[in-house]
């Protein structure tokens, strides 16, 4: 007990005093964390979706032209603003095309030629959803001066009558309800950009201690301390295990500082609030399997390779692999079904799954027992092949 | 924390009666083969250390001093063949010899990124019998009591090793093995160690030393082991290694032959 004592705080003092790996087990998730809430905020939020940011330019001047300019800007998440890059221009005779052509469809239909009453032009950087929105608004603006003039002018629907055909096509109204689907079909809660990023790079940054770990084994062996410990009489169990403890402290560090930020820091600077659901106990025993994993996985990087350099590339290529498989770096509900079944096997995407349950979908310790258990799982058998593996390697080798 | 009393031997792990009682160390027969090699790293080698004695170990690199190294360590296990190391037979019996063992390996084997003193008392606590005296012993052997608080990393060539040999010390080592304690130090240094391990001789410390230095050997060693290719080339003290040549180096060259190595 004592060497293990001894040896897990000569760990931690030696992780204090690398700065490099400071930086890559902590200062690398909370910026990511960071960078990713605030910049993807609007691209997580289906409202912020919905909205759009146009310019209008109005060059007929008529009645019906602003109409349409009332209409637009009437519709749900339209906003107008003369920096947008979305312009729509009303070209000249758009009212008296439209007052004077009132079998202006019938001509569509007939594929007849016809000049154009709206001109939109997009900035280049425009991206595909927002031109579709784009589009949609503009044609329902269209539709709803047109099917009102008709109603008024052609029809000769009194006021009453066109205000109730207007309740009932006004796009607010429609009789839609939405929701997200896992790739098993089951509804899922959709994470906001804070809810995916905090617990997607907590997960990554506890993986990514394979780099440190790795390292430092490997240094232990070529400077000759690794054996040092071994003519002492240090059992391999108690080497191995003093890594992993002070490497399980850092990685429960770790969550509580990413949280942290997610609920305080992230806020701060304008994103949305990390909520830390109702499961103190949760947190712990998933943030406790997911690091029991990391660890069983770094051990293994740790007694295989031979140099630095092997542990800086395998240990950053494993991370990487898994976090991009396991859907920290791409959401696994933007996945297509298929690659929503690949992320299965990345324990990246079950510790996600579990933080999921527990931060988004505001459950239980009950909840989390699937993730959790298929974590410890993983945690059993990379140690007990780490020790297999250091066992081997102690006994090829003269020193 | 010391191990408890290894349980009484099997037969076949009692310490052998023909060794002599005066020899610290007794082999027979050493044979090691590792996994995938195409030749033994030792090949069925005998020899005996003297108690009280510095012990010289040489050989071109690849002789199997390494291996020796590790098997009177205990960390590797001879495929065949007997060693008596104290009355312990190894690997058997290690438990019971690691009190008495001191080892500075040729790795400067501590931890960089901690002081001196950090180093040592990390150490202490991982050594059968070290307590605070034998820590400023060994502080006090190899004079770093004015370096305690400095980080191992900054210290010079000739500290480093001065500290991986003040590590070894931690114990009380009866028996202390020492390989290539004085690699890539200046002669002042040098001297300073073959010194403080003459002392310890003196005090009735054994000591395995393994050096390529050669005139190292012939200044402190009262006998010495050349091994070849995991044979021993020649086993005895130093006018017999020496034999008829002026210098052991030109003897060793004799012995070995001059063609390099791997």
């Amino acid at each position: 007990m004592n060497a293990l004592l001894a040896l897990s705080l000569k760990e931690l003092r030696l992780l204090a005093r690398d700065w490099h790996g400071l930086a890559v087990l902590f200062a690398v998730p909370v910026l990511f964390i960071l960078l990713l809430s605030l910049a993807l905020r609007d691209a997580f939020d289906p409202a912020a979706s919905a909205r759009l940011r146009l310019q209008l330019v109005d060059q007929d001047r008529g009645a019906l032209a602003r109409q349409f300019a009332a209409e637009l800007k009437a519709l749900p998440g339209v906003e107008f603003d003369a920096q947008a890059p979305v312009r729509v221009t009303v070209l000249p005779g758009f009212s008296e095309l439209l007052a004077t052509r009132a079998d202006l469809a019938a001509e569509l239909i007939a594929g007849q030629a016809e000049p154009a009453l709206l001109q939109i032009d997009y900035a280049a950087s425009t991206l595909p959803q927002t031109r579709g929105l784009a589009a949609l608004n503009v044609r329902g603006a269209l539709l709803q001066v047109q099917s009102d003039y008709l109603f008024r002018e052609v029809l000769g629907y009194p006021e009453a009558r066109r205000a109730e055909l207007r309740f009932l096509g006004d796009p607010r109204r429609l009789p839609i309800t939405e929701a997200f689907r896992d790739g098993a079909g089951r509804t899922v809660a959709a994470p906001t950009a804070v809810q995916q990023n905090v617990p997607g790079w907590l997960i990554f940054a506890m993986f990514f201690a394979v780099i440190p770990l790795a390292t430092s084994f490997v240094v232990e062996r070529s400077q000759g301390s690794l054996l040092r410990l071994r003519v002492l009489g240090v059992p391999a169990g108690t080497l191995l295990l003093s890594k992993a403890l002070p490497y399980y402290c850092v990685n429960l560090l770790q969550m509580l500082v990413m949280l942290a930020v997610g609920i305080w820091l992230v806020p701060a600077l304008g994103g949305d609030r990390l909520d830390p659901g109702h499961s103190a106990l949760g947190l712990w025993l998933l943030g406790s399997a997911t690091s029991l994993a990391a660890i069983g996985l770094a051990l293994c990087v740790a007694v295989t390779v031979r140099t630095t350099l092997q542990a800086t590339i395998a240990g950053g290529a494993i991370s990487l692999l898994l976090a991009a498989l396991g859907g920290v770096m791409v959401p696994k509900l933007v996945m297509p079904p298929a690659m929503q079944t690949l992320t299965q096997l990345s324990p990246m995407a079950w510790s996600l799954d579990g933080f999921s349950r527990l931060l988004v979908a505001g459950g239980g310790v009950h909840d989390i027992l699937p993730a959790g258990g298929a974590l410890l799982a993983f945690a059993a058998a990379t140690l007990a092949l780490a020790a297999l593996l250091y066992r081997h390697t102690v006994q090829s080798h003269p020193g | 924390m010391p191990p408890a009393a290894p349980p009484a031997p099997p037969a076949a792990c009692r310490p052998d009666p023909s060794a002599e009682p005066s020899n610290v160390i007794h082999a027979r027969g050493l044979t090691k083969l590792y996994r995938g090699a195409e030749q033994p790293a030792l090949a069925g080698i005998d020899f005996d250390v003297a108690a009280g004695s510095v012990f010289g170990l040489l050989g071109p690199n690849g002789a199997g001093k390494t291996t020796l190294m590790s098997l009177l360590t205990g960390i590797q296990r001879a495929d065949a063949g007997r060693l008596t190391v104290a009355g312990a037979e190894l690997p058997a019996q290690i438990d019971a010899l690691r009190p008495l063992l001191g080892f500075a390996p040729q790795e400067l084997a501590f931890y960089p990124a901690l002081s001196v003193d950090e180093n040592l008392r990390l150490f202490a606590k991982l050594t059968p019998g070290a307590d605070a005296a034998s820590r400023a012993a060994a502080i006090a052997t190899a004079d770093l009591g004015a370096h305690l608080r400095r980080r191992a990393e900054t210290l010079s060539g000739g500290l480093k090793r001065r500290l991986n040999f003040a590590i070894a010390l931690l114990g009380r080592p009866r028996l202390l093995l020492l390989d290539e304690p004085t690699a890539g130090v200046d002669p002042q240094s040098r001297n300073f160690l073959l010194e403080r391990i003459a002392a310890l001789r003196a005090s009735g410390v054994t000591v395995l030393y393994s050096s390529h230095y050669l005139e190292e050997i012939e200044r402190i060693c009262d006998a010495a082991l050349l091994l070849d290719r995991g044979r021993v080339v020649m086993h005895g003290d130093i006018a017999t290694l020496r034999g008829a040549h002026a210098r052991i180096e030109d003897a060793f060259l004799q012995l070995t032959e001059r063609t390099l190595r791997d």
